[in-house]
């Protein structure tokens, strides 16, 4: 029941979860966040390195949070890429970004980037880089917020 | 009026959209700004934001400019609510922002929408 008062736009469904991780010598280590359009933010980390312990958070954005997070993933023309050529996810790891904004649904799946030189040497240079790029910003923004709400440093 | 640390009190909250209840950070009062200009600098915020506790300004990776938006800390809800009612909807190089709090209570338990001036406000303002 988001906006009964004032809202009209945070009405349209939205999610997004993006999942980054491996399973290696150290267990199954990830870093996982997720939007829904109720406000909610889920932002949860294991790193086994050390006996790190797993870092679960959840906390309410409001609508004006809701419309960045939308605003960043439509500028970056997302919508329009398609990983069928992108890399298989591997030993080395795997990503997940899953996207529903009001009648889209996509998901994109591949492996871990080390940098623009694995973009550029991949069969869709111009698609993964604009998975590249988003996902920087997006983890940007969910650390951020955090960050600033927990006073914990995400990474 | 001094109030005891940990003493309730009913808080008339100001919101560009009013349709959620403001949450407390850890240590502060959290606000987002939207529509800042791609070569805004951390200054030209400061100037305008006063007593900031921290703020952050991120960029967009494939620019190099900023992505629009700034996420900044107050110590206290008045310093937060003051910079969202008198920021929100002004200009800062052209471009207008929007001013807002960046985190709520669960939006779908809005019993404080029915009774906004009831005592059950579930948040604390602690002075000293």
């Amino acid at each position: 029941m988001a906006g009964v008062v004032g809202g009209e736009e945070e009405l349209e469904e939205f999610y997004v979860r993006y999942y980054v991780g491996h399973k290696g010598k150290f267990g199954h280590e990830f870093l996982e966040f997720e939007f829904r359009s109720n406000g909610m933010l889920r932002y949860a980390n294991n790193s086994n390195y050390k006996n790190d312990t797993m870092i679960r958070k959840e906390v309410y954005v409001t609508p004006a949070v809701l419309k960045e997070c939308r605003r960043i993933i439509l500028e970056s023309e997302i919508l329009k890429e398609d990983d069928n050529q992108w890399p298989e996810p591997d030993r080395v790891g795997r990503q997940e970004l899953e996207i529903v904004m009001g009648n889209e649904h996509i998901s994109f799946t591949t492996s871990k980037i080390g940098s623009l030189v694995d973009v550029q040497s991949s069969n869709d240079p111009e698609g993964l880089r604009i998975f590249y790029y988003l996902v920087q910003d997006l983890k940007c923004f969910v650390f951020s917020l955090i960050s600033l709400h927990f006073k914990i440093k995400p990474i | 009026m001094e109030m005891e640390e940990g003493e309730v009190q009913t808080v008339h909250f100001f919101a560009p959209n009013p349709s959620y209840f403001p949450l407390q950070s850890v240590e502060g009062w959290t606000i987002l700004v939207t529509g800042v200009h791609q070569e805004a600098e951390e200054c030209d915020l400061l100037d305008l934001f006063g007593e900031v506790k921290s703020l952050h300004l991120n960029l967009n990776h494939r620019t190099g400019y900023l992505m629009g938006y700034a996420l900044i800390e107050y110590d206290n809800f008045e310093a937060a609510q003051d910079a969202i009612s008198t920021m929100n909807g002004t200009e800062l190089f052209d471009s207008t922002i929007s001013v807002d709090w960046a985190f709520c209570h669960d939006p779908s338990n809005a019993s404080y929408l029915r009774s906004p001036h009831s005592h059950r406000s579930r948040t604390t303002i602690r002075r000293f």
